[in-house]
């Protein structure tokens, strides 16, 4: 009896343990974000010009486009192959998007992950100080 | 023996799991993670820096709010809006947004007067 | 062992009671009614009539932003503010019995709220009014707040007889 219950207590214990584990699912982070869909950002180095060719006009400015904002939409999936949906929405208006790897119509847009990317740039319009910053 | 003491750590275990601490007060959020926004001295990039775009912007850029998610141990996440499809992307659910944070700022960018809204107790 | 015997004699017999139940057929239903609350976690931010009662025709534009929040929806120039948000006053479970089968859910009785106000050119509030009307949704899920094409032809009938 005491040899069946034993076994009973571990067989719960690892059950439970298993499914904490397997809970902690794994969606893309903030450094692989920086590592993969910004890696040509860098500050004190890279200019205006570069920023929006890679990502087009930004969805928000401040103080004169001093500090622009952009909101970077992406798949609820942990692989750096795919890439990023940049997404102005406008109001009354179809939202503009850039580099979409699928149909928008075909995306789940409920589990996508949302970023903001704030940079600032200085008089000569090269970056100098820049943040991502996930959303909840 | 061995296995009471097996079932009672199990126990202990799984109720360490339900515990939770308390809500945080305005006043703990404002004196911990928001107590960078100051009157006077913050500017409209720090706020931005850190907070990434603003939920709704006024005035020009004179008035920034964002919706924020802060949770019960003090992580302060900026909410992000749910939609169903991306057509109804400005229409969504404003996700987790438990407090929203107006601050106004004055002519030379620097943050004049702020406030913390509740909207509903962090989880 | 002797509670372990019990417990498990209990067991089996809501098991039996389960069981006989689901040989038979009906329904039940309970309405239970509460106070008005949000109708769902992401429909918090509900403006109480303490805080509509704040407001005033000397208010700024950004008076009523430190005091109210955010709104749901600007337009015009930000001349048109709309607050919106949805309460739930009664909840009615239903539980659904056939041979073989159970089916239950939870019909919640909703109110929408919408707070529309406007400013003049120079940001001074210059009126507001708020508006209510009642759904039923089928559970949490069913709760979509705001609804801007509602909030859109409200403003609109609204607009159409300011002054």
């Amino acid at each position: 009896m005491d040899a069946k219950w034993s076994n009973l207590i571990v067989f719960i214990s690892a059950l439970l343990f298993a499914s904490l584990v397997g809970g902690c699912a794994h969606p893309y982070t903030t450094p692989e974000v920086n590592r993969t869909w910004l890696n040509f950002l860098q500050d004190n180095r890279t200019t205006r010009q570069q920023v929006i060719a890679k990502l087009g006009e930004p969805t928000a400015s401040f103080e004169n486009g001093r500090i622009v904002a952009y909101r970077l939409i992406g798949p609820n999936a942990p692989d750096p192959a795919r890439d990023i949906y940049l997404f102005k929405p406008l109001d009354g208006i179809p939202p503009i998007v850039a580099r979409a790897p699928e149909p928008l119509d075909e995306v789940d847009w409920s589990v996508r992950l949302e970023w903001s990317l704030v940079l600032v740039y200085d008089p000569q319009q090269i970056v100098t100080r820049h943040s991502v910053v996930r959303r909840f | 023996m061995n296995h009471k003491l097996l079932l009672i750590v199990l126990g202990c275990v799984l109720c360490g799991c339900d515990a939770q601490p308390q809500a945080p007060t305005r006043d703990q959020i404002e004196k911990g993670p928001l107590s960078f926004v100051q009157d006077g001295t913050t500017t409209r990039e720090d706020v931005l820096l850190r907070f990434g775009t603003p939920t709704g912007q006024f005035e020009g850029d004179r008035i920034l709010t964002f919706r924020l998610a802060i949770s019960r141990a003090l992580e302060v996440t900026p909410a992000s809006r749910v939609a169903l499809t991306y057509r109804h992307d400005d229409q969504g659910v404003w996700n987790g947004t438990t407090h929203e944070l107006v601050v106004v700022f004055d002519g030379k960018n620097v943050v004049q007067k702020h406030r913390l809204i509740q909207i509903q107790d962090p989880r | 062992m002797g509670s372990m015997l019990h417990n498990f004699r209990v067991a089996l017999s809501l098991t039996a009671i389960a069981s006989l139940a689901l040989c038979c057929s009906g329904c039940l239903v309970v309405p239970i009614g509460h106070k008005e609350t949000p109708a769902s976690p992401n429909d918090a931010r509900a403006l109480t009539p303490q805080m509509i009662a704040t407001l005033n025709p000397a208010m700024s534009r950004e008076e009523v932003l430190l005091q109210l929040g955010e709104p749901d929806f600007w337009w015009d120039g930000q001349r048109v503010f709309a607050y919106q948000w949805t309460m739930s006053t009664l909840d009615v479970i239903w539980v659904a019995v056939s041979p073989g089968s159970i089916f239950g859910g939870d019909i919640r009785a909703l109110k929408f709220h919408t707070l529309l106000m406007e400013f003049d050119a120079n940001g001074q509030l210059k009126r507001w009014e708020q508006f209510a009307s009642n759904s039923a949704a089928l559970g949490e899920a069913d709760v979509i707040s705001p609804r801007k094409s509602s909030v859109l032809a409200l403003k609109s009938r609204w607009r159409s007889t300011g002054g």
